[in-house]
């Protein structure tokens, strides 16, 4: 009836395979218009000029909008500093940036236009990489006082900036690592392994509606944070939050892309100008111009004992942000808070930093900054186990956290079992594909801390029939929110789930929910919609009490229904019996809200994400072309509400992992991006996943969610990357952690061993020689 | 140049439309915009992800890249046709069962895939489902679910 | 995309003139899976397109007495993947045509729009190279029929002029006995290499009397490795297969790769070594196996 731990259809599905499932660009409204962007092609430059005249004159072209137009508004945003402008002011800072906005009455009148516009640039020198950024004297690519958003407690103290740091962010433990490292019988290893600028790619790109009605305002996007588009709308326009409405209808694919604002405040910039609804639909070319992940470089220096006890560790990461700031500041400080690993570690040190560069802006991405660490720490530990003589998995088991154990003193106790996850990975019997030559199977670990501190509420309306609606904020990206949510409160009720129906995020009418991001909704917004369903329960128990003269707490709620003794009362004639009528509803209200307090986080972590994978590969040994030959990775959800959904997010996250591994990589070339579209930037494809795909759900109602569930949908991720490269490595005694692994690289490293095995066989022969 | 205009006769999803169009509009723009076919997408603009896939006298096109003229006197089927009233067709009914879908953006275009591909090869299998789906890209299952959609709706297909 | 004039004509001369009534302003329109992309983008402009599609003779797949197979230039790749008359006259095309791009670019794509657009890393290219294809093409007042050898000129640059019409492409018989190998190398959308080798056999029918080995994808234009042709013919099949590495050493000597997305040149000289060697070892084993 609930479908809890067998699953029930998906809600969406049927609108989903039909057609008739609603996103931002199947919209419209009465006298809509259509806006084209014009970006720069420079990656630093200063605008000396715009002509627009030309533009202009194109027929159907209703306005040609540029900074100077934007007037009587605060036009800049980020969800950690305020440092991106609503469209260029004076200067860009990377190769795609918006400099000015045609709006027109169709789409071809606003290409024509934005074709017409000319702008003179003086290009500026630019940083591109991250070394370039850090330099001594490096050109800076904000010079500005930066202004914090406030929209977190941990950004709350955001220092300033040193050089293009943006910002820092630093934990220790015990003793200094540097100084543990140099004790006898401590053997110390150090890797550094890059992770690329990679692009999210969610099939539909960037989509927003914006209706500016004199001081009302509605606007229609692809989000995964309603509530901080809000904010930052409100903000940037002088609104009452009030007056701010966001509607997000099914989003096309997030994965982190969609959180935080974007493309909002352009389009209602353009709204408000032309006194008419614009909608804005980027191309996917221009998706992969308006955000990324941040490509990393992690330095992983840890000290061991011969037996594999890791007694210090000293990781430092780098960040590059890009041109804005966005979230990556907080990337920077949530994924260096888990530098360290799932690991037990008396003395520690993390160093993290995010960088700006001219670049597509790095924001969040599924996994958030961690899948990058795992790389280092993962391949790292397969490097040391062989040093040292022992399996790799006895390593890990013998440095793993235990459940109940802490990161860290003042956070949440670890609420998995990490050592069934990793014998869980590395259970499956390959032997057979194993025996084959080139071939190799890499497994890695990850335990990333859940946003901290979050706050989710959540109204749940049971009609006069018996049947219930839910109101919460989460979004639909496809992970099945819209399906799990509802059987969460059908369980609480115990209706069918069909008999709830949850409503689309729109921020007049669904509660605050801070974000649907961080593998968080089934377990957080699912704690407040199952509060809320505990609410009304308890309200129809004192409806039951006074009719029967009993005390509430006697009434039993089950299948549909109040019960004492012989008498019973259907939810229905609960809601008559109180109202009188055939009218009236219940309402209940639900909340979580996350514990605040002193620590790195300034939160509790409220549950730890951990992700555990074992692939195996094939490597062809004359191109490098490594091929997927089998995966397993584990979910440890702690109760499988919908155990498909579990899967379709592990699976998905898995391969969207291996992408990052093989596949995927922004390249740029004198500051332009050169592979921003799908043909020559390529992401997995049918043919690119193995055909044992395989996901093991561990289930021990470990988690602080309903029914003992904890989040899922980026565990896979986090782990997929490193798995494969410690497979690469099996494969051919390549460590490789310089992503992505492509064919032309994995040949140069072999080619590079074999040229020193050779080397190594003439020395031979040459003492030999010299011996004899 | 003023735009020449030219008359376009089709049926779309098995009714006649007569339209009024310039040589230089899509397929996927007539469908969207003028007969409020929603259902087909627009994603990567460049014939690789086939969120616009749409069968044209049962053939698979981008509709994105396909001018609309060609269309002239023929048959073109988009994902608002495939199902009867409120049953859904067996590849859509394997897409709700077997997870073959999550945010569902590129899910009209895998059906319609589908639909091609099973109309030639009633019976494919895995490494053929494969292939003749390369041009299809869906970011969030990782294809193992969809596969097993194909799969299954291969054997429903065949049994009705 | 700008607004166009399109116009449907049902001869090549009809087709030619229509060209030149524009003016330098009109494009041959076949498939469109190439144009619409640049036109889309604005990379190209044009006022009028003319349509080739239903010049019925373009449209033709036929062979001679003699066994050629000529091509219309507006024939899909889709239907060369599927002609059951395509797979028993040459058969390598058949099974080349189902790795090209996808189904949907190669239901709409032409064969004739591929060579036109001589994009580097095309597997037409190599075919036509391997299977010494004429191309036929006419102008406003001239036929000319130009080898494959000749045909490419650089990137997106083949020898067809300004204007003219690329009526068909032939593909001459092979020998009975003949076996091909043929191995493309993928990591992007398109090939970042291939190498084709035919392998006729000679009077003597355990010897091959004569190779090809042509190669593409890797450089601006696909190329033919006479080197590696002559080491391999007039061997005996055994020396055809213990030559391989040789004759794939001189493949890659001769190759003149060029850096992209998809490689260096130094990486794509390697594919090409090694692609070439699988190619020939290939098609050896097709010919122990009895098959095309
Ligand atoms: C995503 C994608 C992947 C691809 N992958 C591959 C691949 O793996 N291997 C491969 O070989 N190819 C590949 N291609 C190329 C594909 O084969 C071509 O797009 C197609 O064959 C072009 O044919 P068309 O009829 O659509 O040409 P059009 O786009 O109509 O024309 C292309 C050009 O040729 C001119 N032209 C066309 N016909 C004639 C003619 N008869 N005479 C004179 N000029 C003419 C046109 O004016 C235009 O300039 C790929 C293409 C895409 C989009």
């Amino acid at each position: 009836m609930h479908g809890i731990g067998e699953g029930v259809p998906r809600k969406d599905a049927w609108e989903k395979v039909t057609g008739q499932a609603e996103y931002v660009s199947d919209l419209a409204l009465p006298g809509m218009l259509s806006a084209r962007i014009v970006r720069s092609p420079y990656a630093h430059a200063w605008i000396r000029g715009i002509k627009t005249d030309a533009a202009r004159s194109v027929a159907g072209v209703v306005a040609v909008v540029t900074a100077d137009d934007l007037v009587g508004i605060d036009p800049f945003y980020g969800a950690a500093f305020k440092d991106q402008p609503i469209l260029a002011m004076g200067r860009v800072r990377y190769e795609g940036e918006p400099v000015v906005a045609v709006v027109a009455s169709d789409e071809w009148a606003a290409e024509a236009g934005a074709q017409a516009v000319e702008v003179d640039y003086e290009p500026l020198p630019a940083v591109l990489s991250l070394d370039a950024a850090l330099a001594p004297g490096a050109v800076l690519v904000h010079e500005e006082q930066l202004r914090p958003a406030g929209h977190f407690h941990d950004l709350s103290d955001l220092a300033g900036r040193q050089g293009n740091i943006v910002h820092d962010f630093h934990f220790r433990r015990g003793q200094e690592p540097d100084a543990i490292f140099a004790r006898p019988g401590v053997t110390v290893f150090e890797d550094t392994v890059t992770y690329p600028m990679v692009h999210h790619a969610a099939l539909e790109p960037y989509a927003c509606l914006a209706d500016w009605q004199g001081g009302e305002l509605t606007v229609h996007t692809s989000t995964q944070t309603p509530f901080t588009v809000r904010q930052e709308l409100a903000e940037i326009f002088s609104l009452a939050l009030s007056r701010v409405r966001v509607v997000v209808p099914y989003v096309g694919g997030a994965f982190g892309g969609k959180c935080y604002t974007k493309i909002e405040p352009l389009a209602v910039a353009l709204s408000r100008h032309c006194g008419a609804p614009v909608q804005l639909c980027l191309s996917s070319a221009e998706a992969f111009r308006t955000a990324r992940k941040p490509s990393a470089r992690v330095r992983v220096r840890t000290g061991v004992r011969s037996d594999g006890t890791i007694v210090a560790r000293h990781v430092e990461v780098h960040y590059v942000l890009g041109a804005y700031a966005d979230v990556g500041p907080r990337v920077t400080q949530k994924a260096g808070y888990v530098a360290l690993g799932p690991y037990r570690v008396p003395n520690a040190r993390i160093d993290a930093y995010g960088v700006y560069t001219n670049t597509v802006p790095a924001v969040a991405f599924r996994g958030y900054g961690v899948p990058q660490l795992v790389l280092g720490y993962e391949l790292q530990t397969e490097r040391m186990a062989d040093a040292l003589g022992l399996d790799p998995q006895e390593l890990r088991r013998r440095n793993l956290l235990r459940p109940g154990e802490r990161y860290s003193p003042d956070d949440a106790p670890v609420d998995a079992n990490l050592k069934q996850d990793l014998e869980q990975a590395a259970g499956a019997d390959w032997a057979a594909v194993l025996d084959e030559p080139h071939t190799g199977r890499g497994i890695a670990i990850s335990l990333k801390s859940t946003g901290a501190p979050f706050v989710s509420h959540a109204v749940v309306r049971l009609r006069a029939d018996g049947s219930a609606t839910l109101l919460a904020s989460t979004v639909e990206i496809g992970q099945g929110a819209r399906t799990v949510l509802p059987q969460i409160v059908s369980t609480a009720l115990d209706i069918p789930v069909d008999q709830v129906r949850m409503l689309e995020p729109d921020t007049a009418v669904t509660p605050y929910d801070q974000a649907t991001s961080s593998s968080r909704s089934t377990t957080l917004s699912g704690l407040a919609c199952q509060r809320a369903a505990n609410d009304v329960k308890e309200q129809l128990r004192e409806i039951a009490g006074r009719a029967w003269g009993i005390d509430p707490t006697q009434v039993t709620v089950a299948a549909g229904g109040l019960a004492h003794g012989e008498r019973t009362m259907t939810y229905a004639e609960a809601v008559r019996a109180k109202f009188g009528m055939n009218g009236g509803e219940i309402v209940g209200k639900g909340s979580y809200v996350g514990e605040v307090g002193d620590m790195p986080l300034k939160g509790i972590t409220p549950f730890w994400e951990t992700g555990a994978a074992s692939v195996a590969v094939r490597v062809d040994p004359e191109t490098g072309e490594v091929t997927v030959l089998k995966a397993r990775s584990v979910a440890d959800v702690g109760k499988a509400i919908h155990p498909d959904l579990v899967r379709g997010q592990d699976e998905g996250g898995l391969v969207m992992g291996f992408g990052h591994a093989l596949y995927e990589e922004m390249a740029y070339a004198d500051g332009q991006l050169v592979n921003g579209n799908l043909i020559d930037y390529r992401v997995p494809g049918f043919g690119d996943v193995p055909d044992s795909l395989e996901t093991v759900i561990v289930e021990n109602q470990d988690g602080p969610g309903p029914m003992g569930a904890k989040g899922v949908g980026e565990g896979s991720t986090t782990v997929a990357a490193a798995a494969i490269a410690a497979a690469v490595y099996r494969a051919t005694g390549v460590v490789l952690g310089d992503l992505p692994l492509t064919p032309e690289k994995i040949w140069r490293a072999m080619l590079g061993v074999k040229a020193r095995e050779t080397l190594r066989e003439a020395v031979q022969e040459e003492v030999g020689r010299i011996g004899s | 140049m003023k735009a020449p205009r030219l008359e376009l006769h089709m049926r779309v999803n098995g009714r006649a439309v007569a339209l009024e169009i310039e040589p230089r509009e899509l397929l996927i723009d007539v469908l969207r915009n003028r007969l409020g076919l929603t259902g087909t997408k627009k994603s990567c603009d460049v014939e690789v992800c086939g969120a616009c896939t749409v069968l044209v006298d049962g053939k698979t096109v981008s509709s994105c890249t396909y001018l609309a003229f060609e269309c002239e006197g023929r048959d073109v089927q988009t994902i608002e046709g495939l199902a009867d009233g409120e049953t859904l067709h067996p590849i859509q009914q394997a897409f709700v069962d077997h997870q073959g879908l999550q945010c569902g953006f590129c899910t009209p275009g895998m059906i319609m895939a589908t639909k091609a591909l099973l109309d030639e090869n009633p019976d494919p299998s895995v490494p053929e489902i494969k292939a003749y789906m390369r041009g299809n890209i869906c970011r969030c299952t990782g294809y193992h679910a969809i596969v097993t959609s194909i799969q299954h709706a291969a054997r429903e297909t065949a049994r009705s | 995309m700008r607004p166009f004039e399109h116009v449907r004509c049902v001869s090549a001369a009809e087709a030619v003139r229509a060209w030149h009534d524009a003016g330098n302003e009109a494009a041959y329109y076949a498939g469109g899976t190439e144009l619409l992309l640049l036109m889309k983008q604005g990379l190209s402009r044009y006022e009028r397109l003319v349509d080739i599609k239903h010049i019925a003779a373009l449209g033709e797949i036929a062979s001679t007495q003699q066994g050629v197979v000529r091509i219309g230039a507006a024939v899909t790749h889709r239907r060369l993947e599927l002609s059951p008359e395509l797979q028993r006259l040459a058969p390598l095309i058949s099974r080349v045509e189902r790795d090209v791009a996808n189904v949907r670019v190669r239901n709409v794509g032409t064969i004739g729009g591929n060579l036109c657009f001589a994009e580097p890393h095309s597997d037409i290219g190599v075919l036509s190279l391997l299977l010494e294809a004429t191309m036929t093409i006419q102008g406003l007042d001239q036929v000319r029929r130009v080898p494959a050898w000749e045909f490419f000129r650089g990137p997106y640059e083949s020898a067809v002029e300004q204007g003219e019409l690329l009526l068909h492409i032939e593909f001459p018989a092979c020998r009975e006995g003949t076996r091909t190998g043929y191995q493309r190398f993928r990591h992007h959308e398109r090939p970042s290499c291939i190498a084709g080798v035919l392998l006729e056999p000679g009077e003597d029918p355990g010897n091959c009397g004569r190779a090809v080995v042509a190669i593409g994808a890797a450089g601006y234009v696909p190329q033919r490795s006479r080197s590696a042709e002559a080491a391999l013919s007039g061997r005996t099949w055994r020396e055809v297969a213990a030559g391989a590495a040789e004759a794939a050493a001189l493949t890659a000597a001769e190759s003149d790769p060029t850096e992209d997305l998809t490689g260096s040149v130094e990486y794509k000289r390697h594919l090409v070594e090694v692609l070439t060697r699988r190619a020939v070892l290939e098609a050896v084993g097709r010919m122990e196996e009895g098959q095309a």
